[in-house]
């Protein structure tokens, strides 16, 4: 007969598992900035003070805060069933976030919260601990212990807040090719400034807005699909009725590229920046978790650079989304697929024709012509041999001028830089001048003569 | 045609239109109107509210069905389903449930 075997994973190689879930830094705060939202902050501060020896990172907000009890069942691993639903708001998903997201980055983490009107309360994790007595051990520091964590924040007149503070950092590189410390955090908090500035943008703005903070600087939001420019095109939306709400879908093109703020085009990435992150842009209870990438539905083009699709999702059908552990990727269920392919061909073809009107002023220019052959598959740029200024250059010449002048043009279109247009196109279509040109050829070939 | 009436007729079409998990804007907003029509007093929040109950529930067609008993109330039942679910083309899966709703009405008795 059968018989059942208990078999509890060895912590030792357990916590070495969720310390590998992963994460990059981003990822790994922006799921620690998901509780503090839960908690309805209103301020968030990430801080990492330079120049430690050893280096450290604390993320401090003034959200509801948790007494001794709830602070040792949410340090437990996997507090919540990922199958219980979740209160709108909530944008938790498995209970696991906070501890595996900590364990990718530091080898101890160190949580310290108030709730209004109890004492402040502390607890660690410290993953050589762990691994020292094979167990979970979680220390639960006394009042004058919780006064001695570096970087503390919260103390007995603070009215509400969670602090949580990453030391023993695994995310810094080591060795000898290393960078300093402090250079290689300017970097990551670099990326995480833009990160959060992105994925939490919605929570920025507007009625019960939070702020947050890097190392004391505020952070300001990038709006994705740039609402407020001139030249912005809002496309078909629809909604989807589903368990605990609507998925809602709203299409969006961007300014073209010469019409964009130079700043605004620089956050979001560049011209290589912003052709890359096409796509579907997916909110979970208004958290952005997926950056542009069409999932399958759809190629990245050039000429869909400015396509976006924005969908919102509730937190109720994660179930059917396939969100992980990070939040940080998910499965688009087939109805909604089916929904969204209606969508893409709109935002598609407007960033098509956004691209191609200003194609369209190139064609129609009396100096170029642009020759496309549909059998061979070609397009071909040449000096139109209709301009009234060549005829009348031509005209006035001896024959063997004329056929100079015929081979230099040919030359000359079969040596346009075609590589080099594309690829400054991509990375800095602004800083190309053509209007200035006249000029400059004028003064050197006049040089060049007399 | 009373609301609990209403409401199952409202379930019965919701089960035909959310064949995989979702209802469309298009096919809720048919839903909606051809319920006013049927019933002018009838309010959105009471047709919201019916809708986040059948999302909630985990009664399947055959239960809502067996609530509808009189054959005036069936017929627009199943306007009501066809219209709506055909409102964005009529799914395979919409229209297999359209099908058996009209299998089982016809193996039960009428009021």
């Amino acid at each position: 007969m059968s018989r059942i075997e208990h078999l509890s994973p060895d912590p030792k190689s357990h916590v070495k598992t969720l310390m590998r879930i992963g994460y990059n830094m981003s990822s790994a705060v922006a799921d620690i900035l998901d509780n503090s939202i839960a908690a309805d902050s209103k301020k968030i501060e990430i801080y990492s003070p330079p120049g430690l020896e050893e280096p450290l990172i604390s993320i401090l907000d003034d959200g509801y805060g948790m007494d001794a009890e709830e602070l040792i069942e949410n340090m437990r691993i996997g507090c919540k069933d990922p199958s219980d639903e979740r209160e709108k708001g909530d944008l938790g998903r498995f209970g696991s976030g906070m501890k595996t997201a900590s364990f990718s980055q530091a080898r101890r983490l160190t949580v310290i919260s108030k709730k209004s009107g109890e004492s402040v309360v502390a607890a660690i994790w410290d993953i050589d601990k762990i691994e020292e007595t094979n167990s979970w051990c979680l220390e639960i520091l006394d009042e004058h212990e919780v006064s001695l964590i570096p970087a503390i924040q919260i103390d007995e007149e603070t009215e509400q807040g969670t602090q949580l503070v990453w030391e023993k950092l695994t995310c810094l590189q080591t060795g000898s090719h290393a960078l300093d410390h402090d250079t290689e955090l300017a970097s990551l908090l670099a990326d995480l400034n833009q990160y959060i500035a992105l994925h939490f943008h919605r929570f920025m703005e507007g009625k019960g807005k939070c702020d947050f903070y890097l190392n004391n600087q505020k952070i300001i939001p990038i709006d994705p699909f740039m609402t407020k420019s001139d030249g912005y095109q809002e496309g078909r939306s629809e909604r989807l009725r589903c368990k605990g709400g609507y998925i809602i879908i709203q299409t969006h093109v961007l300014p073209h590229f010469n019409r964009m703020n130079k700043q605004d085009m620089e956050r979001l990435g560049g011209a290589g920046g912003i052709t890359q992150n096409q796509g579907l842009y997916i909110y979970r209870e208004n958290r952005l978790i997926n950056a542009g990438g069409w999932l399958g539905l759809a190629k990245n083009s050039q000429l869909g650079a400015l396509a976006r699709v924005q969908i919102d999702v509730p937190t109720s059908i994660d179930h059917e989304w396939s969100t992980d552990v990070k939040k940080s990727s998910l499965q688009l269920p087939p109805r909604v697929k089916k929904e969204l392919k209606k969508f893409l061909s709109d935002p598609i073809k407007r960033s098509k024709r956004t691209h191609s009107y200003r194609g369209t002023v190139d064609t129609a220019n009396k100096f170029w012509k642009i020759c496309e052959d549909e059998n061979d598959g070609t397009i071909t740029y040449q000096i139109d041999p209709e301009n009234d200024n060549l005829r009348t250059i031509l005209e006035g010449g001896t024959d063997e001028n004329k056929t100079r002048i015929i081979r230099y043009l040919i030359s000359l279109s079969k040596n346009i830089p075609l590589n080099h247009i594309y690829q400054k196109m991509s990375e800095k279509p602004k800083d190309i001048n053509q209007e200035d040109i006249d000029s400059r050829v004028l003064e050197s070939i006049i040089k060049n003569l007399f | 045609m009373d609301i609990d009436q209403i409401s199952a007729c409202i379930k019965v079409a919701a089960c035909i239109c959310a064949r995989d998990g979702l209802i469309s804007q298009a096919e809720e907003e048919m839903m909606f109107k051809l319920v006013l029509e049927k019933i002018p007093e009838y309010q959105l929040e009471q047709f919201n509210q019916v809708i986040d109950e059948f999302f909630d529930s985990t009664d399947q067609i055959e239960d809502y069905l067996r609530k509808i008993t009189t054959p005036e109330i069936r017929k627009f039942t199943l306007h009501l389903s066809e219209v709506s679910a055909s409102v964005d083309g009529l799914d395979i899966r919409e229209n297999i449930a359209l099908q058996k709703a009209h299998i089982i009405w016809m193996e039960m008795p009428n009021e």
